[in-house]
């Protein structure tokens, strides 16, 4: 039987720096102190106001593909996953084979899921290979969270960033990639992580663009980024331990079987307690949201990058990633890291 | 853990004295009473009594003593 598994993966950030200093001038420092010491992150990239997440996408996919020398001609499917689309149409993935000079013969698609994106999109290649659909499946990630975020918003701004990333995934030795995958929804709590207008839900008006505070003065309209941190915060600490028992019952393996626990980045204090719950050791993790903040669906991909590259992530290590957010969502796999595997790409920092 | 136990912990959560924390004091009335404090506040109760409560159930507690009922059952006295 064929084994699919994750073969090189880059990553890309915009250079804007947004600083703790910053939101110190802009909120206050007792507040912003706060923050730091909560969340843990000190810096969040911020994408130019003309960029996409497609084009921190298309960045990471080109310096991925230059890097290892991919030849375009093997890429059958290319999977987009973002919540900052180019359009409402035509999909985003369509504009991003077209820039990256795929050949005609390559599916093209966009997934639109937030923190939960890259988990999905791994399965639906991993899906793609086994029915024999596809060979090579290219997946992208990327968004501007970060332009969706009213400035005056003290309960967002502080905590997302901007970034993308790419993977190749494709066919490894047997019994090596991917071991397993848990997928969940609860739909109940759609309103927790919310841009309510601009859909055809909710088209945008005079009146959903208008601006509100609420009653800790953090201002928004019904165009911008709406989060429930305490609803969103209970979801993980409840979600994420049944989802990696699930998982991990699913594929007859136990926590101490696990080499490295990558988790959605989505901010510090939730993952220590989150780790401290499911007792699972600060050796087998690896944090990446101090200096770029939470980037949503990118931060699994960009943290197990930076992993790699820092040899925690190596051949025959089993990996598990983990993402949970918007949707509410929840995605986790299982994968023994493939011997044939290429590598990362040396970041531009 | 007693009920005077648990009222000192959410002190320590809280920044504060045990002193300057009694049963019927408001939690609004609290400076530091905020949005840090709560997440830090639902990690307590999870971790220390094992349950996971719903921010929208917590956040009926006005005073230390009513979210001691949301939680009496784990308690010892």
């Amino acid at each position: 039987m064929t084994s699919t598994g994750i073969l090189a993966a880059s990553y890309f950030l915009p250079s804007n720096r947004l600083t703790h200093e910053d939101l110190e001038n802009r909120f206050g420092e007792p507040a912003m102190k706060k923050v730091l010491s909560g969340a843990g992150i000190r810096t969040r990239r911020v994408a130019a106001p003309d960029v996409c997440g497609s084009d921190l996408a298309f960045a990471a996919a080109e310096r991925l593909l230059l890097h290892h020398g991919i030849p375009r001609e093997s890429i059958d499917a290319v999977i987009f996953c973002t919540q900052t689309p180019d359009f409402l149409l035509p999909t985003t993935a369509c504009i991003l084979h077209e820039r990256l000079q795929l050949k005609n013969r390559c599916a093209a698609l966009d997934i639109n899921l937030g923190c939960t994106q890259y988990v999905y999109a791994l399965s639906i290649a991993h899906g793609l290979i086994l029915s024999g659909t596809a060979k090579r499946v290219l997946v992208l990630t990327g968004d501007t969270m970060t332009r969706t975020l009213h400035p005056k918003d003290r309960s967002v701004v502080p905590l997302f960033g901007d970034g993308g990333s790419a993977s190749l995934i494709g066919e490894v030795p047997e019994g090596q990639g991917f071991v397993g995958f848990e997928l969940g929804t609860d739909g109940s709590g759609s309103q927790y992580l919310m841009i309510p207008a601009g859909g055809f839900r909710m088209p945008k008006s005079t009146e959903s663009g208008t601006e509100m505070e609420d009653s800790e003065g953090n201002v928004r309209s019904k165009e911008n980024l709406y989060m429930n941190g305490a609803a969103i915060f209970h979801f993980a600490i409840t979600v994420v331990p049944e989802m990696l028992q699930n998982l991990l019952e699913h594929v007859h393996l136990g926590i101490e079987d696990v080499d490295l626990f990558l988790f959605h980045q989505a901010n510090k204090y939730m993952l220590d307690y989150v780790f401290k719950k499911l007792k699972i050791p600060p050796e087998k993790t690896h944090f990446f949201v101090t200096e770029i903040g939470n980037t949503s669906g990118s931060s699994v991909p960009i943290v197990m990058v930076d992993a790699w590259l820092n040899e925690k992530v190596k051949p025959g290590a089993t990996i598990c990633l983990i993402s949970f957010g918007v949707g509410l969502s929840w995605a986790g796999t299982i994968l023994r890291w493939p011997e044939n595997a290429m590598g990362p790409v040396p970041t531009l920092d | 853990m007693t009920r005077t136990e648990f009222k000192e912990q959410f002190a320590d959560v809280l920044g504060l004295p045990p002193n300057e924390l009694n049963f019927d004091t408001v939690l609004g009335s609290l400076e530091s009473w905020d949005s840090v404090s709560y997440l830090a506040t639902m990690v307590l109760i999870d971790e220390r009594l094992g349950i996971a409560l719903r921010p929208d159930v917590l956040s009926t507690a006005k005073t230390v003593n009513d979210l001691i009922a949301l939680v009496q059952v784990k308690l010892e006295d």
